[in-house]
């Protein structure tokens, strides 16, 4: 019975000392491979010169890709291989390689999730599925659940690493290309899941930007009574980074968002300014009052921000003497904790006096 | 083996480079051929920082780069026989730069191939397979620059067109991505923001905000990451430092932290730098280690031009430099 | 056959299993003898059958720790499609027992899940998810601002380095709930729910210090393997486990004999033939076996060496107060839903996937919250099916088990009310309770600490390891392990070679051979 769940897990490469009898057995181990994989490639790329596109050169690209997907002239030579193919096949047959290649990519991915050959193959497949079935020409059933497909599989792949940049890059390349495109209320329900299941997941939180972005466009939230689904929509995110807020103020992806969302309704900052900063501040004093965290850089950072936002965007609106006096005084406290941005702060200092 | 050193060991580190070569026993020497100019342009740079441009021998350097051209396309693969692309185009054309040596190009050819990889969007592809992100839209800008080509771009508004490109990757953040949409990322930070400087449109980038994203890049132990909340790599000391040394802001990191840390990660015993301490050393992190520890004014080493990547005196004397700030040389 | 050994180890428990594993890998030569027909002595899996035969025979033994057993039926159908294990456990997935599975191989052998959830039954018969992780507090819905941030504040002192920090200072001995509302303004809620389902403390009297080093060690088991500290043994668990290592220690030499009563061990001085300290005899069984240093579970120890054993102290911080633990093991045919939201499906909503049963979940029934249920100690439910394959499709077996004062309670009637409580959890629509297919109930009593006992000797050469007592639920597997390895390190003493002059630093589990890279070349 084999486990379904790996016990022996991947580390990073450690170093480790290798004696010169070590070395000697190493190479004497790999002499033999190497031969063969020279060997290999030399054929590869001879073929390769030559012009040669047959069913055997592909077939031994296939093979040393699965040796090495890094290699991106065997990519290369292949997709020129299934050019030619592609002239003398049906589209069943053009189907056939595709998805073939589909799966080899699959298999590849897994075991090198970070290689941007494979997942460049990926794509290249998506975009040379047939449009038409032959047999009826209104069928593109098989282009749409190979794209389905797709989201199924990345989101595999974001179940193994969720901060895999290449797959969340991918999965926006999906979601834009599909045939038939999903509603963002579902992709938002996704970002929701992957937080909900990795807290510090700050590539979740970035797509959930992305999202919401798009679903209001404009930017700006308050302009007219048909923007009020919208704002209602912003408002549950505020609730939503307080949660976050309160369950760890630690959190980077925290008050990353929190600015992110801020900054989304710059016309309203003003209005939402106090309310925003007595919630920071609130979870900042229950930090405090605990005697846990005595003082959350985040927080106070946010603070420092957003006054300084006030400063800047609203000079005639606020007492500019006040904020500026509190904003010193955070800055004045940040440098002692936080010590290895001092300089920054000191910066700051320096800007606000200006 | 010493715990923590706190010296760089530079003979350490250039004996370790000039035996890279020597590796052919290994089969992960082969399995990496696909970067093998990359590796030679890293392992070049490197020792140039440290004072030893003439570790590798010339002849030998160009002789191969010369190898790697690919008829077909008019520009480098990475490899004898390997597909050319822009990465490696770069590579090489940096080393030939660096080895004066440009002249053995068909300047011509190379350009066309690089305009030719020029998209709508303004961005650029890496080859003529399609692949885009900022990395190749850097090499296509920094390779034109190097070659005296810019103005290649002014043709048919592409300048526009690719700077409207990085713009479009910028995020909330500061920061920008690998495309439009990505989530921002230091070595794209790096790419976007250094293409923008050779550009002469550093006036798009929002200082403030990004150079904060960028100095809360410094983790508690000194390292820095690439993203929020991942762990430290030392190649990240170069993405990292290089753009804020462009933004003018290197000093808001903690520099004897990460100095420290960028030591911590080298073999003590076989030379070469990894991504962090204890881990199996590469050429790449050997570089960006010693090309962070340039901008940070580490002592004995060689000025780095931080939009390059290459030494600074040599993009100087070509007139290319931009304006960016590198902590001063210290004493030893 | 050859009859002479280094050792010789009388019973297939985990700690024996573990401890012979451990010797035949280091190169010594290992006969290990069970009277069993089957591995696991008292950590057995065991098929429906065999557990009838194991109730049966343990009514008339006076030497085993289970008693008072009952057991409605002896039929079934598809009884061989069961694995029943007779002291049920989770592992966490950071541990010694984890790291002894990976580093001897033994991994290899047995198969693993992820359990699926651990919740708490709350009085008003509800049951409630647990939140063990910054996720689970960021998502529940339940908790206030406030609440999660104290709880937060909870968690982290918990997960680092907590020894040091103030708030333990002075306090290791006090009732941890107490600590947990004192010292970090937790509500009794919440400190009940850390304290019962989150530490697996039995009472309110449970001290502080044991049960921060639990909850230390199951929160750096989460996420290691996925979104739960814990894993669940395929087969029954931790008796696949102890015949995976059996299986080990045979890959590398060991004779196995089950199934034979031991007929007389006796002891020589020794002479100038190795290995004859001892010699067993066994019932039906041609030759004696001879060795020159005999390990057995506390219960093979015959009484005329009982002054020659020599009893491993056991390890301080797994040693528990509790003397008698009630148990009940039940099959049922109706999915028992424990709250658990279902992670594949994102398009159930929570109120649909709380409907869908577990499949292998812990609920933890704290003191007081079920009517005519113990009001000083904790049950904990295990359920377990097809997805550890230890059920057929479409059957769970539910173990509970509850520490009781003495061993005059009778098991059934002080189960009972939480039997009837989980029941009602059924996912039936109708919400008809589940009627059970088949229910045992017996009582474990632990041994008192031997440690005292036996004789002491420089080199003793009969070991007998530390009693496995009653410990909370994950960490029965752990305790066997750091049993077995402090054997082991006494076992070298004396089989020891005498050419190896660091023999007391040879490692547990040597490194595992390594595989050639797979490679299609």
């Amino acid at each position: 019975m084999r486990s379904p769940y790996s016990l022996q897990r991947k580390h990073g490469v450690k170093r480790i000392r290798q004696t010169a009898q070590d070395r000697e057995a190493k190479r004497q181990r790999e002499q033999s491979r190497i031969k063969d994989y020279l060997a290999l490639t030399n054929v590869i790329l001879t073929g390769k010169k030559n012009k040669d596109w047959s069913e055997d050169a592909f077939n031994l690209t296939t093979r040393i890709l699965q040796l090495n997907p890094e290699f991106y002239t065997a990519w290369n030579y292949r997709r020129n291989i299934f050019a030619w193919i592609n002239f003398a096949s049906s589209h069943q047959g053009i189907l056939k390689i595709l998805s073939e290649d589909l799966s080899m990519t699959m298999t590849a991915l897994k075991a090198h999730p970070k290689v941007y050959w494979i997942w460049n193959h990926r794509r290249w497949c998506l975009e040379n599925i047939p449009d038409l079935s032959e047999s009826d020409p209104n069928d593109n059933t098989w282009k749409k659940e190979a794209w389905d497909r797709e989201l199924f599989v990345v989101e595999k792949m974001l179940d193994s690493d969720p901060r895999n940049f290449h797959a969340w890059d991918y999965r926006r390349y999906i979601l834009a290309n599909m045939p038939i495109p999903r509603p963002p209320a579902s992709e938002l329900a996704y970002t929701s899941r992957k937080i909900e299941s990795n807290f510090s997941n700050f590539s979740a939180w970035h797509q959930r930007s992305k999202v919401l972005s798009s679903l209001w466009e404009s930017g700006d939230l308050d302009e007219s009574k048909s923007k009020e689904k919208d704002r209602n929509i912003w408002c549950a995110e505020f609730e939503l980074i307080r949660n976050a807020m309160y369950t760890d103020p630690n959190d980077q992806s925290v008050w990353m968002y929190h600015r992110w969302l801020v900054g989304s309704s710059k016309s309203c900052l003003l209005v939402i300014a106090h309310h925003l900063i007595a919630s920071v501040r609130e979870c900042h004093c229950c930090l405090s009052s605990n005697n846990f965290n005595v003082f959350n850089i985040g927080c106070m950072e946010s603070i420092v921000c957003y006054k300084r936002m006030l400063i800047k965007d609203h000079a005639t609106d606020v007492d500019l003497a006040m904020l500026t006096r509190e904003c010193n005084g955070m800055l004045q406290q940040l440098q002692e904790l936080d010590p290895l941005r001092r300089r920054r702060y000191e910066d700051l200092v320096g800007t606000l006096l200006k | 083996m010493c715990a923590n050193p706190t010296q760089l060991l530079i003979p350490l580190h250039v004996s370790y480079i000039q035996k890279l070569g020597d590796s052919k026993d290994d089969l992960a020497y082969h399995l990496s051929a696909h970067l093998r100019l990359n590796a030679i342009y890293w392992g070049y740079t490197a020792l140039a920082i440290m004072n030893h441009p003439d570790a590798l021998d010339r002849e030998q350097m160009i002789d191969f780069v010369m190898s790697c051209w690919d008829q077909e396309a008019g520009a480098f693969g990475a490899h004898p026989d390997h597909d050319a692309h822009l990465l490696s185009t770069l590579s090489a054309i940096q080393i030939l730069t660096a080895q004066d040596a440009v002249d053995k190009v068909d300047v011509d050819c190379v350009v066309k191939f690089i305009l030719s990889l020029h998209q709508p969007s303004g961005v650029f592809a890496g080859d003529q397979f399609g692949e885009i992100d900022t990395r190749f839209l850097y090499c296509a800008v920094s390779a034109l620059s190097l070659l005296g080509r810019l103005h290649e771009l002014d043709k048919d508004g592409k300048r526009e067109k690719t700077v409207e490109y990085i713009l479009r990757c910028r995020n909330y953040d500061g920061g920008f991505g690998s495309c439009v949409g990505a989530e921002s990322h230091a070595a794209q930070v790096f790419v976007c923001v250094a293409a923008l400087a050779i550009l002469d449109r550093m006036d798009c980038v929002d200082v403030d905000t990004l150079a904060f994203w960028l100095c809360e890049r410094q983790l508690p132990n000194g390292g820095l990451n690439g993203r929020p909340e991942k762990l430290e790599d030392v190649c990240y000391s170069f993405w990292v430092l290089s753009s804020l040394s462009i933004l003018g802001k290197v000093h808001w990191i903690d520099v004897d932290k990460l100095v420290a840390f960028i030591l911590s990660a080298q073999d003590t015993e076989n030379g070469g730098i990894a991504d962090r301490p204890g881990d199996m050393v590469d050429v790449f992190h050997t570089l960006f280690g010693v090309a962070g520890l340039s901008i940070l004014g580490y002592p004995g080493l060689v000025d780095l031009d931080p939009i390059y990547c290459m030494p600074a005196k040599l993009i100087e004397a070509k007139g290319l430099r931009k304006s960016w700030e590198a902590l001063p040389r210290r004493e030893a | 056959m050859e009859s002479s050994f280094d050792t010789i180890i009388l019973g297939t428990g985990l700690t024996e299993s573990i401890v012979a594993a451990a010797l035949s890998k280091a190169g010594y030569k290992v006969a290990h003898l069970d009277t069993n027909s089957f591995y696991g002595g008292n950590e057995a899996s065991l098929s429906f059958e065999e557990l009838i035969q194991w109730a049966d025979a343990n009514s008339s033994s006076i030497d085993s720790p289970f008693s008072f057993i009952t057991y409605s039926t002896r039929v079934l159908p598809q009884p061989r499609q069961y694995s029943i294990c007779l002291r049920p456990s989770i592992i966490p997935s950071m541990g010694p027992l984890i790291s002894s599975l990976i580093s001897s191989g033994v991994s290899k052998y047995s198969g693993f899940r992820l359990l699926d959830c651990v919740s708490v039954y709350h009085p008003s018969g509800l049951v409630k998810n647990v939140p063990a992780s910054k996720e689970d507090v960021f998502k529940s819905n339940e908790i206030t601002l406030i609440g999660k941030r104290r709880l937060m504040r909870f968690l982290t002192f918990a997960a680092g380095d907590f020894e040091i920090q103030k708030e333990i200072q002075g306090k290791h001995d006090k009732p941890f709930l107490e600590f947990l509302k004192t010292e970090f303004s937790l509500s009794d809620d919440i400190a009940g729910v850390i304290a019962y389902a989150l530490a697996y403390c039995v009472s309110e009297a449970d001290p502080t210090h044991p049960a921060l080093r639990r909850l230390h060690k199951y929160l750096h088991s989460i996420g290691r393997y996925g979104p739960s500290a814990f894993l669940v043994g395929h087969y029954g668990g931790i008796g696949d486990i102890a015949q995976g290592f059996c299986r080990a220690a045979a890959v590398h030499g060991a004779t196995y004999i089950l199934g034979r009563k031991i007929e007389s061990i006796t002891q020589s001085e020794p002479g100038n033939t190795p290995n004859s300290r001892y010699t067993v005899c066994l019932v039906d069984f041609p030759e004696p076996l001879k060795c020159n240093l005999l390990i057995s579970s506390p219960s093979y120890v015959p009484p005329e060496l009982a002054n020659d054993a020599f009893h491993l102290p056991s390890s301080v911080f797994n040693q528990s107060s509790v003397d008698v633990i009630a148990r009940c093991t039940v099959i049922i045919d109706k999915s028992i839903s424990l709250g658990s939201r279902s992670k594949d499906d994102p398009s159930v909503s929570d109120e649909v996937a709380a409907r869908t049963g577990v499949d292998t979940g812990v609920l933890v029934v704290p003191p007081s919250s079920v009517a005519g249920g113990s009001s000083t100690s904790a049950a904990i439910v295990f359920i377990t099916g097809e997805g550890s394959m230890s059920a057929p499709s479409g059957k769970w077996i539910l173990y509970i088990a509850l520490p009781v004062p003495s061993s005059s309670v009778s098991p059934e009637s002080i189960l009972k009310p939480y039997l009837d409580a989980v029941l009602a959890l059924t996912t039936d629509p109708a919400d008809v309770p589940a009627q059970p297919l088949f229910a045992m109930f017996y009582l474990e009593t632990s041994s008192g600490t031997r440690s005292e006992r036996g004789a002491r000797r420089t080199e003793a050469s009969y070991l007998v390891p530390p009693c496995l007592n009653y410990v909370s639920l994950p960490d029965l597997p752990d305790t066997a392990t750091v049993h077995a390895e402090a054997t082991f390190r006494e076992a070298l003493k004396v089989v020891g070679r005498s050419d190896d002059e660091l023999r007391l630093n040879v490692e547990f589990w040597p490194p595992v051979e390594e595989a050639e890279d797979s490679e299609v070349i």
